[in-house]
């Protein structure tokens, strides 16, 4: 029973680390929170189920696809409300809470467009599940696990050795000097919020096949994956993946052994132990101050 | 400065006053004497308004149960418009205000506040969330207004609450016939899942009591939060308690996605579900769905060809006709017949007054509806008091009787 | 000094009058449903006022203030339910309580920031659901909840609309008046400059943690005496209540009306409630076109109703030429 409970929670942890993985980038070359991440993955996965299944394209077709659409929503939402909220130099929390309003707005949007129903997800692969570990893993989510890594490699790299990332790093931490560099700051943060809602929709488009697709499918998974990144140290890249795997690890080690009824409450507490303890996370990533 | 802030908000409030009398624009009770104290109220007037039948509904049209009210809603609208063609209730009209609950307590309570002064119904369809139903069931109740909860949870209807009813399944008749299936078939391991919310709970810890009492051993008993999707924890610690069956105690949303993962994790046993496992988890889990069974009055379909039961049939087929498709959550058959056993309770008391009718209702005897036949003269408020059990083979629903005769069970162990 | 107090004092009393008389105009025209929604509005401003205390004054963001509502009416229930003692002191008693863990849980998390500290309390607002939802032995009616009774002050039974208003009313002028002299007071100066800046603060002399501290349980003991007086309101509380929603609404009210004041949060909290009911007759687009309307008043208004009203007076004022009001 170990070795199962302990791939699946990797598992369900590289899911927490992909979203994740966005909440650090926005945080690191931005410096806001965005509460929307879950419910971008919810519209990722709609999108993805009408290109594949509903409108019958080939997967890889479908997975651009919906990657074009969730790039040009986080530039256009960048470019549209963050951008003048920031112009008008409002305190950090009014930006959270449109992030809040855009959460309510898509979860509701995705309802109204499609459907209440639960949509089932065609599966990508013809194999069913693989075995590892002498564990039945469905193959999708083997696939997830590749594309997290992948993802996370990927978005370090970018950040800290392309000119690209720096330049986002640089607008995140302080935007005027960056822009007396030369920096196009407008672009970088247009730039990040793309990729920020790119990967959600990745995950998105990955999760359906497994969980089936449905208006609140990401919205515990944003929370935890929010919670993963903290944990891993907020902005750090690596840290968003290991504290993701990290997360699942803990709830689902806690429901087979200890008790599912307070599986949250122990993963929340260590969460809170964390922070109390060491703030700045696993990788040890400092906070940008105001 | 303040001043402009006053007048503010009192541009606001004349704002709310009028969203307040838009509802009705009635006068209804005098100010003070809201529905709780059960004394005062005798002054409620009889519903006709010049020939109007108020029916409020409160349905979860937002959130995580949106689906099953919505179809719930469909229903109660498809059966007003019938009943309108035929002349309504005792010739009044009736006309329908219908509110989302958002599935949340809170919102029910206002909503339930909402339809009993506001627009001063008549009736009520209560929600098909059993904590809603709970919320709002006292005020409902004091107000002296009929109202039939949707819900299935048997708590509500433990409230003492004169004028709450229910038309549909209630979990805790349904579960001894389970029980007894689980003993004939020689059964003594059984682990549970279940949810937190009302329904959920309910239905496992009746499950938990009538096993116990028959000797049925329960290896363990899991549950997950609302919004989560990964069960590997749970999965793991109920195979691993060498159950032989398992009894799944969730929400609608919750079953294809506990389905598949206790198929991959390599359980293919018989699995109990505590109500209907709806045709779209069936599509949703395919295969994985195989062997799942549940004692429920009725099914869900994808074309009224496969149902072979003429009432639901006529019910199917004129529902398709209004909204292209069929209901895929049984929650509208409940809906449905909620409205048909009001219909008959208001024939019976010749009238549309509202004691009279809760009255009535207590008279409703061998009523042929969605579920059954119902009959409310045990006393208890409850229509129905037994149910069949299906069993789902080869991705389709059949008679759990005829799965056994068919040698299922054999080839299962 | 004493002009201005004057002005503002005779402005107040008009709102206070109008106040004390709407209920009366209701209940003449047969609507109470108005007289149900103001009693919301009330408890929503103390909480949200409270809110404002430890973030608006404070600077310290708390997304889990549904932990203390909770408390509080959750507190008040039981120990009505299983002490016997009498409603009115119950919710006091739980108030009190949900100070004391405000208290507690501020100490490790006076020394977070930002994102950090706003997780911090998500989670403990998590951890607090959990327990509601499965509690040892069941006394919190775990998902089922509980019916508590209506307020008794002294055998005079608070269950209609109206008494409760008028009940509703009188505490939150009491709350009011409370947060008025803290914040002019030392203590408030103290919250101000720890929000301001937190290392020039403490290299003042200020106590920093002591006054973080403060500010939280403080804000606390208004969030769970509105959570008490919730439950008494609408008598069923249950945990799907208590949800991350309701700090989200919470916050949403107080950043709405503008943070820092006192009559920010009051419209804030006021405004949001009018808006959900006025768009509830549109039944599933409801949240829709609330989430619609919040992005369009954050993105046109940020700094809250008030503080754009109080932006749009002082454009005024100078365009006249005259004094600005120190409001």
């Amino acid at each position: 029973m170990l070795i199962q409970v302990l791939v699946s929670g990797s598992v369900l942890g590289c899911v927490y680390g992909l979203i994740a993985l966005g909440y650090s980038l926005i945080y690191k070359a931005s410096g806001m929170m965005n509460f929307a991440q879950g419910d971008v993955l919810t519209l990722g996965a709609f999108l993805g189920y009408t290109f594949f299944s509903m409108l019958g394209f080939p997967f890889f077709l479908a997975f651009i696809l919906t990657l074009i659409i969730a790039f040009a929503f986080g530039l256009g939402i960048e470019r549209t409300v963050f951008r003048q909220l920031k112009a008008k130099n409002v305190l950090p929390i009014y930006i959270v809470l449109a992030t809040i309003a855009v959460s309510y707005i898509l979860q509701n949007a995705c309802q109204a467009i499609w459907t209440t129903k639960m949509l089932s997800f065609p599966r990508i692969f013809p194999i069913d599940s693989l075995k590892v570990f002498g564990v039945a893993i469905q193959t999708e989510s083997i696939f997830c696990v590749a594309v997290s890594i992948l993802c996370m490699a990927g978005l370090h790299f970018f950040m800290k050795h392309s000119r690209f990332g720096t330049a986002m790093r640089a607008s995140a931490m302080d935007s005027k000097a960056a822009q007396a560099c030369g920096i196009n700051t407008s672009l970088a943060t247009g730039v990040t919020w793309a990729i920020a809602a790119g990967l959600a929709a990745m995950a998105g488009m990955l999760l359906g096949p497994i969980y089936g697709v449905f208006i609140t499918l990401g919205s515990t998974i944003g929370r935890k994956g929010f919670a993963g990144a903290v944990m891993g140290g907020y902005g750090n890249m690596y840290g968003a993946m290991v504290g993701g795997v990290l997360l699942g690890l803990i709830e689902t080690l806690t429901s087979s052994y200890l008790s599912s009824t307070y599986k949250d409450l122990i993963a929340y507490g260590m969460l809170l132990l964390f922070l109390f303890v060491r703030p700045t996370g696993i990788f040890n990533e400092k906070a940008i101050t105001e | 400065m303040k001043k402009i802030i006053a007048l503010i908000l009192s541009v606001m409030m004349l704002t709310l006053a009028a969203c307040g009398g838009s509802g009705g624009g009635n006068n209804s009770n005098n100010g003070g004497a809201a529905a709780e104290s059960a004394a005062s109220n005798g002054n409620a007037p009889a519903a006709s308004d010049g020939g109007v039948y108020v029916l409020g509904s409160s349905q979860p049209l937002t959130g995580t149960n949106a689906l099953p009210g919505e179809c719930a809603l469909n229903a109660v609208k498809l059966a007003v418009k019938m009943i309108n063609e035929e002349g309504g209730f005792q010739g009044n009209e009736i006309k329908l205000v219908s509110y989302d609950d958002q599935g949340s307590p809170e919102e029910a309570v206002k909503v339930a506040t909402k339809l009993v002064e506001v627009d001063n119904c008549d009736a009520i369809i209560g929600s098909c969330i059993s904590s809603c139903v709970l919320s709002g069931g006292e005020m409902v109740s004091s107000a002296g207004i009929p109202m039939f909860g949707t819900g299935t949870s048997p708590t509500w209807m433990q409230q003492g609450w004169d004028y709450v009813f229910r038309a549909c399944q209630n979990n805790d008749f349904a579960l001894p016939s389970v029980v007894d299936a689980l003993v004939e078939l020689g059964v003594t391991k059984v682990a549970i899942f279940a949810g937190q919310d009302d329904a959920a709970v309910a239905g496992s810890n009746t499950f938990q009591d009538l096993a116990k009492a028959a000797g049925i051993e329960i290896t363990t008993a899991e549950s997950y939060v609302e919004g989560d999707t990964d069960y590997s924890g749970q999965v793991a610690k109920m195979i691993n308690s060498g159950a032989e069956v398992m009894f799944i105690s969730t929400f609608g949303p919750t079953q294809p996605l506990i389905a598949k993962q206790l198929r991959q994790y390599g359980f293919n046993g018989l699995c109990f579900t505590k109500d209907l496992y709806q045709v779209d988890a069936l599509q949703v889990a395919g295969a994985a769905s195989n062997n799942f069974a549940f004692a429920y009055p009725y099914l869900t379909y994808t074309d009224p060809e496969e149902c072979d039961i003429p009432v639901v049939r006529s019910f199917l087929e004129a529902y398709q006709t209004e909204y292209g498709e069929l209901p895929t959550s049984d929650c509208a058959y409940r809906a449905w017949d909620s409205v048909m056993v009001l219909k008959e309770a208001i024939n019976l008391a010749g009238t549309t007054d509202r004691e009279a009718v809760a009255k009535a209702v207590g008279q409703v005897k061998g009523l042929e509806t969605l579920a059954g036949v119902q009959d409310f003269t045990l006393g208890d408020g409850e229509g129905l008091h037994s149910s069949n059990i299906f069993i789902i083979e080869n991705e389709k629903y059949i008679l759990f009787d005829k799965w056994l005769e068919n040698g299922g069970w054999e080839a299962l162990k | 000094m004493k002009k201005v107090m004057k002005k503002d004092s005779v402005k107040n009393l008009v709102l206070l009058l109008a106040s004390v008389l709407l209920p009366v105009i209701f209940n003449a025209a047969g609507q109470s449903y108005p007289i149900l929604i103001m009693c919301f509005a009330f408890l929503y401003m103390i909480a949200t006022s409270g809110l404002d205390v430890v973030f608006g004054y404070c600077g310290q963001i708390s997304m889990g203030h549904a932990a203390f509502f909770a408390i509080g009416a959750y507190g008040s229930a039981m120990l009505n339910r299983y002490c016997g003692i009498p409603v009115f002191f119950t919710m006091i008693i739980a108030s009190l309580l949900a100070t004391l863990v405000g208290a507690v849980i501020a100490y490790p998390a006076s020394k977070l920031v930002f994102h950090f500290l706003s997780l911090s309390t998500i989670a403990f607002a998590e951890i607090v659901r959990t327990l509601l939802l499965q509690s040892p032995g069941g006394i919190t009616g775990n998902a089922v909840g509980m019916f508590p009774k209506s307020i008794s002050l002294f055998g005079f039974q608070l269950n209609t609309y109206t008494r409760f208003y008028y009940f509703g009313l009188l505490f939150l002028v009491l709350f009011l008046l409370f947060k008025y002299t803290m914040v002019n007071s030392r203590v408030g100066r103290a919250f101000i400059a720890i929000r301001e800046n937190t290392h020039a603060a403490g290299g003042m002399g200020i106590n920093v943690t002591q006054y973080k501290v403060m500010a939280f349980a403080v804000s606390a003991f208004y969030t769970g005496f509105a959570g008490a007086m919730y439950a008494h309101l609408v008598r069923y509380i249950g945990p799907d209540t208590f949800t991350m929603k309701q700090s989200v609404m919470f916050v949403t009210m107080m950043l709405f009306g503008g943070t820092g004041s006192i009559a920010g949060p009051l419209a804030g909290a006021f405004v949001v409630l009018v808006f959900n009911e006025g768009l509830r007759a549109f039944e599933q687009y409801q949240m829709l076109l609330y989430g619609i309307l919040l992005l369009v008043v954050i993105v046109v208004l940020p700094g809250g109703i008030y503080g754009t009203v109080r932006s749009i007076i002082k454009r005024l004022a100078e365009k006249k030429g005259g004094q600005v009001d120190a409001a």
